[in-house]
């Protein structure tokens, strides 16, 4: 277990001791919703589940791909993709785009105009040297976001990336760029516990320079939805949640490459078996089972919605664990 | 107002959004051909970033003053004419179009434009043409450290010098120096001055108003790039 994982497993979530409606239960589900909202314009981006998919391309899913941008639609759950990865698809199962380019790399023109949302993302400084957001000087930084988004018509959100754990000041000067939204992205394959301070600091620092219902969405290595809740309640608008479709779609290549084989022994005897169904069907009750986790979890704690759903319904148990997140320390009675 | 009137636009009373919205508003006034736009009130100390990025009509604006950073990005078809200096990034990832800046430009002129013309008629900064992917770009007066680099296609044109490491990681494209060149990176080789290289010259330097052949000029390709 990493340190990050070991800090979040120190957490745990106060239980609301008011006896709660079945309306209750009803308005919990409705109200998972997130909202990407655009400076400057009227425009929102609405996002059903606060979650999302970063590195699931078509390379890695294969024929499941087209599907599976159908299940994120129907879903509400938005994917990071290049106009390419999503060409093939129908358009009736194209889901919330989220497009990304680094700093020092050509913004591309219809890459930009046809996104819900971009995200500038600035390299990690131990591994560049040219492209991190220090680069740029902070007025320059928000220059660039005004510029692009003015590019992208006006009404698409623009963020910037940062790595996690990351310097505060990168964080500090990303926030002061007037940015629709906060991209955090971690670096190592586990979660670490750095990686959690930066959220707990991000969410911290913008609400110092007045902008608590900043959009924050995090990138970061998670292996089931209690962590996907804590990371949530910590401060972070949205999870990624690559890490908890992947095995589901590991279990499927494996099934896959087993019956294969086995048809390519047999064939002419056997007819070839699809197994793509049953494995859609999974994903999709995964998918189904996030949502009603989640508002499960939201009415366990005695929060209407993702808004009230914050550090204060955490409590930890160890004081390493309370100095980093600043959560409230567990009492038992 | 008459057709061939230029459109006013004061900055100093819009906010970029506002000023985006009226460049665009300006086009769909004029039925057909090229609209004339000036903006004013460039002259204060606030010069605004990211004026006509994203600008994808015909239109001929010019700045009277200065202009701040990340202007023209992305921009196509509209020629932007700055009667003043320009901040960073001006041009960046430009489709086509024209920006001509009268006085100095900042760091990263044209940096990985993919079409169209920007020149400069005072000096530019440091990394100008940075990842260049297609645009030609006049430099006039001295220019700073790592022109050029990872240039991938289009032209430079250094009228006065270059600084430290000219053409760093350069995969193609071609540069045209006149004057010294402080120190040139391992990546690119001197080449001979050809007809065509003149030809290329001349049309560039017309493009900016600059009456010169270009046979002092020296030409720099990457190496393993055929000319």
């Amino acid at each position: 277990m990493s340190l990050g994982e070991e800090l979040l497993s120190e957490l745990c979530f106060a239980q609301c001791e008011l006896p709660i409606s079945t309306g209750t239960m009803e308005r919990a589900k409705s109200s998972l919703t997130r909202t990407l909202s655009v400076n400057g314009s009227g425009r929102e981006l609405q996002i059903s589940l606060p979650y999302f998919v970063r590195r699931l391309a078509p390379s890695v899913l294969g024929s499941l791909w087209i599907p599976f941008c159908g299940l994120l639609r129907q879903h509400g759950i938005p994917i990071f993709s290049s106009v390419n990865g999503l060409k093939e698809v129908p358009a009736a199962n194209v889901p919330a785009r989220l497009a990304m380019r680094y700093i020092d790399e050509p913004i591309d023109a219809l890459e930009l105009t046809t996104a819900d949302a971009f995200e500038l993302a600035c390299r990690d400084r131990l591994g560049r040297t040219w492209g991190w957001s220090s680069e740029l000087r902070t007025e320059q930084l928000g220059a660039l976001v005004c510029a692009v988004r003015e590019a992208a018509g006006g009404d698409t959100p623009i963020g910037i990336g940062l790595p996690l754990g990351g310097p505060i000041e990168d964080m500090r000067r990303v926030l002061a760029a007037d940015v629709d939204f906060i991209s955090l992205i971690g670096r190592s394959p586990r979660l670490e516990a750095t990686d959690i301070a930066s959220i707990v600091q991000c969410r911290t620092t913008a609400g110092e320079l007045d902008k608590s219902n900043l959009t924050i969405l995090v990138s970061a290595p998670i292996s089931d939805q209690e962590q996907a809740h804590k990371l949530l309640a910590l401060g972070a608008s949205a999870v990624c949640i690559d890490g908890l479709l992947r095995p589901l779609f590991s279990e499927v290549s494996k099934v896959r490459t087993s019956s294969d084989s086995a048809a390519g022994m047999l064939s002419g005897m056997m007819p070839a078996v699809s197994h793509k169904q049953p494995q859609l069907t999974a994903i999709s009750t995964a998918l189904a089972e996030y949502r009603q986790q989640l508002a499960d979890r939201l009415q366990s704690v005695g929060a209407s919605d993702l808004r009230n759903f914050t550090s204060h319904v955490l409590r930890c148990c160890s004081q390493r664990g309370e100095q980093i997140t600043g959560v409230a320390p567990l009492i038992i009675a | 107002m008459t057709e061939n009137a230029p459109v006013k636009l004061d900055c100093a009373q819009l906010t970029p959004r506002e000023l985006a919205v009226q460049l665009r508003a300006a086009q769909l006034r004029a039925p057909s051909g090229e609209v004339n736009v000036e903006l004013t009130g460039l002259e204060t100390n606030l010069c605004p970033s990211g004026v006509c990025s994203g600008l994808t009509e015909h239109l001929a604006v010019k700045a009277v003053g200065n202009v701040g950073d990340f202007c023209f990005l992305l921009g196509a078809e509209a020629t932007l004419e700055v009667r003043g200096n320009a901040g960073d990034c001006i041009g960046h990832s430009m489709i086509s179009g024209q920006v001509t800046v009268h006085g100095n430009a900042g760091r990263c002129v044209a940096a990985f434009a993919q079409g169209g013309f920007v020149a400069v008629l005072g000096q530019a900064g440091d990394c100008c043409a940075v990842g260049l992917a297609g645009a030609d770009v006049l430099i006039r007066s001295r220019v700073g450290d790592r022109a050029g680099s990872c240039m991938q296609s289009g032209t430079l044109l250094l009228g006065n010098g270059a600084g430290e490491e000219l053409g760093a990681g350069m995969t193609g494209g071609v540069i045209y120096v006149r004057g010294e060149v402080k120190s040139k990176s391992t990546s690119v080789r001197v080449e001979r001055f050809k007809e065509a290289d003149s030809m290329r010259l001349s049309l560039l330097l017309a493009r900016a108003g600059i009456k010169a052949n270009g046979s002092d000029f020296k030409v720099y390709r990457a190496k393993g790039q055929s000319s």
